[in-house]
């Protein structure tokens, strides 16, 4: 791992030149795809410990990169470029530190650390006024639900010989506190429905590349703490499950009802985030091996369509100027190839074949159904509302008449172009590489 | 087989339908024939904003013009390397490169291994009679369960 991590400190230096950054970026995402050689649990080869660390690591990497690209306004505003990069670099490394690390400590340590970027790249660089309250929400509900997840893990450090996650397999807590203490934290990170509220808050506030490495990675962190955790809380895990899981699915279908009902193309897409991490949770919780396998592609599947949307909404805000989904009307004809990847986003949201998003869910409804047959109408009637906003979403923004006073707009570079490739590319390639590890 | 033989009857049909093809693509060079004059047209503007010198058209030859990549709204040079890179690095090297490494690359995730000590342990244990996998994880003799005593009122969670 301390590889990467001295890669990642010597991006520091390139800070200044961004063509050069970015590629760098990309090769380093290269090199770590190549490190795929053994899957085990246990640091061999380069940092990953398995195939979840791996994958994630990947994500990150690459999210960075195309945070970087999407954020050339930053650069041409002269709005204090070396240290946009420098904070993304930054959080890269925390980043890289948190999934390639087997201890639970170090972890913690990263974990927390990743906050410090993203607070001061949403207060920093974000839009409106509103970003200081947003930033604020962001920072204070992750850091209050992550006391308890200090406290316990230095708890089970006292208790047990080591931190590492290879002494994690015997479930050996039965404690309630320690359960919620450890769990609390990752809830809050996903998030569920009712430790969601900094979600929306902070994505409409965050600049573009703030809400590209927010709902590509930073929300996976959540879910990457719980399937670390839970097979130390087991028991206390399966009593707790019927809870978990209600809050889940209910949280879920709440928030895809409310997503729908949103004004802001931003919020609507943070929503939709809230919900898809739900599904995660209803994964994970189940404590089986598809639960688990099918948060794992939601999650990836996820980063990589979430962040294109950001990415497609932060577009449309450059040039005109608005999120509203009042006033952004008549896409299709003002920027007709800008809708190509409006489709193909919009419809891998809603799982659509061929998309890893439907790998997803097939294996979370299966793990559903047999944790408990009447979820199949509260996590039916979640893809189905996920069908409805993002048809939603589509329609309003590309269809219809287009508001005369914003009816001029160029489609778009080959610099978005490309951004959008780089997330739908990997995106349709990883359908037979996820369905293959899975399998 | 007379699959085979029947498709090698289609040469015959298929070469009447290349020779219009072959035919109609006349490879005729269109440079400018040795009594043609080049057209002179307006001086053309240099690219760089604020730069007043105008191109002396006749002593160099015509540039294209620069289509906005979007890496730079100022510099070309800094637009055009930046597309190179990012299309070099992120494409050929990132996107190609993790894919054939992932299709070629050797029995990663030890798939072929595991199928291969499959066959060779079902051969094994049918060659001594055992079924191909004991119901038993372990053997049952070697497992010590607590007595009843021992257990008293804890908890059982199945």
């Amino acid at each position: 791992m301390l590889k990467f991590l001295f890669i990642a400190v010597s991006l520091f230096s390139l800070t200044g030149h961004w063509g050069v950054l970015i590629s760098f970026l990309l090769v380093i995402s290269f090199v770590w795809g190549l490190s795929m050689e053994n899957f085990n649990l246990g640091i061999v080869g380069l940092a990953q410990l398995d195939l979840l660390s791996y994958l994630l690591g990947f994500l990150s990497v690459w999210i960075t990169a195309l945070m970087l690209m999407m954020s050339l306004s930053v650069k041409v505003s002269k709005n204090f470029p070396a240290v946009f990069s420098g904070l993304s670099v930054g959080m890269l490394f925390f980043l890289l530190m948190s999934f390639g690390t087997s201890d639970l400590i170090i972890f913690y340590i990263s974990f927390e650390a990743t906050l410090i970027p993203i607070f001061l790249l949403v207060m920093g660089w974000g839009y409106q006024p509103e970003r200081v309250s947003a930033s604020l929400y962001l920072l204070f509900y992750t850091l209050a639900a992550s006391l308890p997840l200090l406290l316990s893990i230095l708890w089970v450090g006292s208790e047990e010989m080591s931190l590492d996650y290879t002494f994690f397999w015997k479930a050996r807590s039965t404690s309630v506190l320690l359960f919620w203490g450890m769990v609390l934290a990752f809830l809050v990170k996903l998030p569920v429905y009712f430790g969601h509220v900094w979600l929306p808050k902070a994505h409409v506030e965050a600049p573009v590349a703030g809400s590209m490495i927010l709902a590509g990675v930073l929300l996976k962190l959540g879910g990457y703490g719980l399937v670390r955790v839970f097979p130390y809380l087991e028991s206390k895990l399966s009593e707790s499950s019927s809870l978990l899981m209600s809050v889940s699915v209910v949280g879920g279908v709440l928030a895809s009802l409310i997503c729908i009902r949103q004004t802001d193309c931003k919020s609507l897409v943070a929503y939709s985030s809230v919900a898809h991490m739900a599904l995660v949770l209803l994964g994970v919780v189940t404590n089986t091996f598809l639960g688990v396998a099918g948060a794992v592609v939601i999650m990836i599947s996820h980063g990589l369509c979430s962040s294109g949307l950001f990415s497609l909404v932060g577009m449309i805000y450059e040039r005109l100027g608005t999120r509203s989904l009042v006033l952004i009307r008549g896409l299709i004809s003002m920027a007709p190839i800008s809708s190509m990847w409006w489709f193909l986003f919009s419809v891998s949201n809603m799982a659509a074949p061929p998309t890893p998003n439907l790998l997803g869910e097939i294996y979370l409804f299966i793990v559903s159904l047999g944790w408990w047959s009447g979820t199949v109408l509260l996590v039916g009637l979640l893809s189905f509302m996920a069908g409805a906003y993002n048809l939603y979403l589509f329609i309003t923004t590309q269809h219809g008449g287009e508001i005369s006073s914003l009816s001029l707009m160029s489609d778009f570079s080959f610099r978005e172009h490309i951004v959008l490739f780089f997330h739908m590319g990997p995106f349709i390639l990883l359908f037979p590489f996820l369905s293959h590890f899975f399998s | 087989m007379a699959f085979v033989v029947r498709s090698g009857r289609l040469v015959g049909p298929l070469r009447n339908y290349l020779r219009p093809v072959a035919l109609a693509n006349r490879c005729i060079s269109t440079s400018n024939k040795k009594d043609e004059t080049a057209v002179v047209t307006e001086k053309i503007a240099s690219h760089k904003p604020g730069d007043e010198s105008h191109v002396d058209v006749v002593a160099t030859p015509a540039r294209k013009k620069w289509m906005n990549y979007g890496f730079s709204a100022t510099d070309e040079t800094e637009d055009i390397a930046t597309t190179h890179l990012v299309s070099f690095f992120g494409i050929t090297v990132a996107i190609v490169g993790t894919v054939l490494a992932y299709m070629y690359g050797p029995d990663h995730a030890l798939r072929d291994w595991a199928q291969r000590e499959a066959y060779l342990l079902v051969r094994e244990r049918e060659a001594m009679g055992l079924p191909h996998i004991d119901p038993n994880y372990t053997d049952e003799s070697t497992i010590v369960l607590p007595s009843e005593e021992e257990l008293g009122d804890f908890e059982i969670i199945i």
